[in-house]
């Protein structure tokens, strides 16, 4: 210690001394060195930004925070492990609020202002649609783990899904309604906000090409609590199975009236009804309802294992669909800018050309619009958990 | 007698000279390996439009019923990324583009842009003339020219996708509704859902087109169309064209008329609605055909397009068509093997062809061959 001491005294007379030597051109050099020092270092160049959009606020910010702590995990592992090229990823976290005026602001700022190299979010089709419009426009690429809607990715060449879209699920459902309940009609009531009527269709087409029929849609409005005047309909046609289609909080007031109507057939829903805010808000009568399973940790083995456990670890928290797969997503991203971290046209190219991969959700990989090409798993909600079907039950 | 340290034979003003040149050539060193190299006031090889036009009556071959036809481009006239071009009455040609504006005149490129100062905004979408002032708007406002650069106007608007001049009135398409502006009163009138009683379908509105007394606004998910010889907050001025009635599902990215048929630019290919537009006001239902690649496009991704003298021209990802009068498509192609650009806006001065593309902006002379 006193051997240290003494040494830095030696090194503060030496330096004083040759100080005292300087004439005044000298001394004020110093000073400009050290600004000249200073600029030289590229502080910016260091990190990654990455914007990240969602509506943390409103009714879907449970869902949302949940994909930030993905989002979050995968930066803090990427991070801790050296970072890509030396840099470190910086989330830049925006609240779209719900609002779609506000969504295009944080896109527009993300890319004009903080001049991100990419953009993760995108959770309602319309919120989704508004980030890919202005990500094409300045070749900005953009990734979402939650919007399943069929036309997101595929109209965009800068849009890249990692959730299994609408058409992945739908296909799934029709499977099952086909080889297990052997139906031959159904209904389906869908949200008759911006696009709900474009996928129901969509979901019709596949079916009817699979033999069943059609009784009836049923168009209902997030707005409404009461749905007696559709369910009446709903009563007379009597199908073998009903398809909701729309946000969980409709879904389970429609699962909760359908049940206090003894409707007693099957109910299907996609991946919003496999979330715990639908089970948790339809309670015991969410019980037998068949759904879509964006994640089954079995698929991803001892990734997904420490994928949960972690997560767990860091925020107390049980890992649902949108944390995985937004983990997934940053990780996706990752692979990309471990070739490239600036030019995102050549970012795009990167991604368009990752066809394959093995992730904490398993096998996975983009077709040619950037399309996430796993396909969709059913499972059954059981103990107000979505129990994916066994061997036994397939068949 | 000055008593100076013989502390070092080079005097020191020296020292501080030396330490300034270290700093200006690393500087410079830094900032050229990071930026890309200065683009302003460059001088490009100069194809004088003029000279072209004049040309024209000894190079008009009449064209084969090829369905591809080279043709001379212009050089590449290097810019950001354009998204929409107007050409002033002089033959001035401006570009709104991803980083502000640009002109070219007698074969120079000037760009303004909010990192020299000399545009107020990150980004623009369109152009307009107005009374002799040129208005440029974009997702952060409206900027005005004045001598030797842009200002922020006083017409308070943002997130702005498209802008329409119509005579005394200006048009704006927004995220939050439809603004109309007019030479008396520089205070934007808010047209939206609410003030339409729902005549408006969505707020957010895009492209603008104006044929007649009619006003189409590209939306979301239908092509919404006020007649405007009514007032918009009557909801019977207001009439919309579902895209999912059109088998359309992706979002559509602009609207053009040929004279006769409203055409649709989508990510899935070109659309052309049916009935004609002069049957619109009957009570038929609409439809649309279909063209792709199938069709002798370039590519699906159709970006913009333009009617102009009964043909449309049609600005894809990977190159120029030309739908002409007899329905045929046709490629419009370099006569030199170059790599076909993605084209994102075009604009027609007498007969030359200004096409905005991912690169910057180029033009061909129409008037060198015949569509048949």
């Amino acid at each position: 210690m006193k051997k240290r001491d003494n040494f830095i005294i030696a090194f503060i007379k030496n330096l004083t001394k040759t100080l005292k030597g300087f004439d005044i051109y000298q001394l004020s050099a110093i000073p400009l060195l050290m600004l000249v020092l200073f600029l030289l270092l590229d502080f910016q160049n260091n990190t990654i930004k990455i914007g990240v959009i969602f509506p943390f606020t409103g009714e879907h910010s449970e869902r949302s925070k949940q994909a930030l702590n993905g989002l979050i995990l995968a930066r803090d592992n990427i991070n801790e492990a050296g970072g890509i090229q030396g840099k470190t990823i910086e989330l830049l976290i925006k609240d779209t609020e719900n609002n779609l005026e506000k969504t295009a602001q944080t896109a527009r700022d993300l890319i004009y202002k903080n001049h991100v190299t990419a953009i993760i979010g995108g959770f309602l089709p319309k919120d989704a649609r508004i980030i890919q419009l202005l990500a094409e426009r300045s070749k900005t690429p953009f990734l979402t783990p939650i919007c399943t809607h069929f036309d997101i990715a595929k109209s965009s060449q800068y849009t890249f899904r990692t959730i299994s879209d609408d058409i992945a699920q739908f296909e799934a459902l029709v499977n099952y309604t086909n080889d297990i309940l052997k139906a031959k009609s159904f209904i389906i009531i869908y949200d008759n906000e911006l696009y709900g009527y474009e996928s129901a269709k969509r979901y019709i087409d596949l079916a009817q090409k699979a033999g069943q029929s059609l009784s009836v849609t049923l168009p209902v409005s997030n707005k409404e609590l009461n749905f007696k005047e559709t369910l009446d309909v709903l009563k007379v046609y009597n199908p073998d199975y009903t398809l909701i289609l729309a946000p969980e909080k409709t879904s389970a007031l429609l699962v909760l009236q359908l049940r206090e109507i003894k409707y007693e057939n099957t109910i299907l829903g996609a991946n919003r009804m496999s979330s715990q805010s639908f089970i948790r808000l339809a309670g015991m009568d969410s019980e037998s309802v068949v759904v879509t399973l964006p994640f089954n940790p079995r698929s991803g083995g001892q990734r997904a294992d420490y994928f949960l456990s972690a997560y767990n670890e860091k925020f107390e928290k049980i890992a649902n669909a949108d944390a995985a797969i937004s983990y997934e997503a940053m990780m996706i991203l990752a692979i990309a800018l471990r070739q490239e971290t600036a030019d995102r046209k050549i970012i795009r190219e990167i991604l368009g050309s990752l066809h394959g991969w093995d992730s904490i959700i398993g096998a996975g990989g983009f077709d040619k619009y950037g399309n996430q090409v796993r396909p969709s798993e059913i499972a059954i909600i059981k103990g107000k958990q979505a129990v994916p079907l066994t061997m036994e039950e397939m068949f | 007698m000055t008593n100076r340290k013989p502390s070092s034979s080079i005097p020191g003003w020296i020292h501080l000279l030396f330490i300034l040149a270290v700093f200006f050539i690393l500087r410079q060193v830094s900032t050229t390996s990071r930026e890309k190299p200065p683009r302003k006031e460059t001088a490009y090889v100069t194809i004088d439009t003029s000279a072209l036009l004049k040309e024209t009556t000894q190079l008009i071959t009449p064209v084969k019923s090829s369905s591809v036809i080279p043709t001379p481009f212009s050089n590449l006239i290097t810019t950001a990324p354009v998204n929409d071009i107007l050409i002033e009455p002089d033959g001035s040609v401006w570009a709104a583009t991803e980083e502000g504006a640009a002109t070219y005149i007698n074969g120079h490129i000037t760009e303004y842009t909010s990192a020299d100062g000399t545009f107020p905004f990150e980004q623009a979408t369109s152009l307009l003339l107005s009374k002799d002032t040129l208005f440029v708007s974009g997702f952060y406002g409206v900027a005005k020219r004045t001598k030797n650069k842009f200002i922020t106007s006083n017409i308070d608007i943002s997130l702005i996708w498209d802008s329409l001049q119509d005579g005394a009135s200006t048009w704006f398409s927004t995220q939050t509704g439809l603004y109309l502006v007019t030479e008396k009163d520089e205070n934007p009138v808010k047209i939206d859902k609410d003030s339409t009683n729902n005549g408006l379908r969505y707020n957010w509105c895009r492209n603008l087109l104006r044929t007649g007394s009619k006003l189409f606004i590209i939306q979301d998910s239908c092509l919404s169309i006020w007649e405007l010889s009514l007032p918009a907050s009557n909801p019977n001025s207001w009439k919309r064209i579902e895209y999912s009635d059109l088998n359309i599902n992706s979002p559509v990215n602009s609207v053009g008329f040929d004279g006769t048929h409203l055409w649709l630019a989508t990510n899935s290919g070109l659309f052309r609605i049916l009935p004609p537009l002069n049957e619109f006001g009957m009570p038929i239902k609409h439809s649309a055909e279909l063209f792709t690649t199938l069709n002798n496009l370039p590519s699906n991704k159709i970006n913009t397009v333009l009617g102009h003298k009964g043909n449309l021209w049609v600005g894809t990802e990977q190159g120029l068509a030309v739908v002409t009068q007899g329905g045929s498509i046709k490629q419009i192609v370099p006569d030199k093997p170059y790599r076909p650009l993605p084209i994102r806006a075009l604009s027609f001065y007498g007969e030359i062809l200004w096409i905005g593309t991912d690169s910057g902006l180029q033009f061909i002379n129409t008037a060198m061959f015949q569509l048949t």
